[in-house]
């Protein structure tokens, strides 16, 4: 058991000595041409980027999913709550249904 | 003649951008192209490099509008590539055509010197740090997209869990309790191996 551990530890530190491997060169396409493919996908995504720019629809944005966020929560805290209430008011309607009963005799 | 304009800042260009001025984005591509390339180049294999790098950038002009200037764009742009590379690896994961790598007859020798400590003293060479380098590939291509990444991070690249976290967008329990089974299933898959080579 400890000559496997002793094995193990010998060959992850011989592993992790391994250096990255180094980056191409020459990029191929040149890194000009891969530049203007770059900036062409951005041009065609430029629309779906665009109004995301437009920092008041950004703050509309973020307020509504706030708004969701909180009215999930409510929701949930309510669902949590709501049976426990009710189970409190059936228990106290039930006391005071024994107490008046007894206070009747 | 004029005086050249002086170079706008990352945050002007920034800005430019999120007016509607599209080719404003060129000029950072060519300041931080080199920075993301050698993240890329890090962790994908030589031949995805461009691609990953490619589709780090397009990322990073349509997440431009979540930027915010308090901490400089290279640090952002450098936590979108490698969360791009950790998709790279997800994405990899989830193809089932993606054969599984075998380990040679060279690679197995080179594992059994290493675990005997052998290795060492010829590792410079550069046949061995092949043969080292397809022996990783072949265990960490084993692990999942996460783990691979946080190893890597961890153990090969000298990153602080701090670093990792705040690149990976983790929290750092998450990091280190990722770092600790991926290891443990590293050295499983290591463990195996040398009972199978015995």
């Amino acid at each position: 058991m400890n000559e496997l551990k002793t094995k193990l530890d010998r060959l992850e530190q011989a592993l992790w000595q391994v250096p990255p491997a180094a980056p191409p060169p020459a990029p191929v396409p040149p890194v000009e041409v891969w530049q203007a493919n770059v900036m062409r996908a951005v041009r065609l995504a430029a629309p779906e980027a665009e109004p995301l720019f437009d920092l008041p629809w950004l703050a509309l944005r973020r307020a509504a999913i706030a708004a969701v966020v909180l009215a999930a929560g409510g929701w949930l805290a309510a669902a949590i709550w709501a049976p426990v209430h009710d189970h409190d008011l059936a228990q106290a309607a039930w006391a005071q249904s024994v107490s008046e009963t007894w206070n009747m005799e | 003649m004029q005086p050249d304009a002086p170079e706008l800042t990352d945050a002007e260009v920034i800005a430019q951008v999120r007016a509607g001025d599209v080719n404003a984005y060129e000029p950072l591509i060519t300041r931080h192209r080199e920075q993301v390339l050698a993240i890329v180049a890090r962790h994908v294999p030589g031949a995805q490099v461009a691609e990953t790098a490619h589709e780090a950038f397009v990322r990073a002009f349509l997440s431009l509008a979540t930027y915010r200037a308090e901490k400089p764009f290279a640090h952002w742009l450098a936590r979108i590539a490698v969360r791009t590379c950790y998709d790279f690896w997800r994405q990899q994961k989830r193809r089932p055509e993606t054969p599984a790598s075998v380990l040679d007859d060279d690679n197995q020798e080179w594992l059994e010197r290493a675990a005997q400590g052998l290795a060492r003293e010829k590792f410079t060479h550069e046949t061995a740090q092949r043969e080292a380098g397809e022996v990783l590939d072949w265990a960490l291509a084993q692990v999942s997209a996460s783990d691979r990444m946080v190893l890597t991070m961890l153990h090969r690249d000298g990153h602080s869990v701090a670093d990792i976290a705040g690149l990976l967008g983790w929290t750092q329990t998450r990091v280190k309790v990722t770092a600790f089974r991926a290891r443990r299933k590293l050295r499983g898959i290591l463990a195996g191996q040398m009972k199978d080579t015995r």
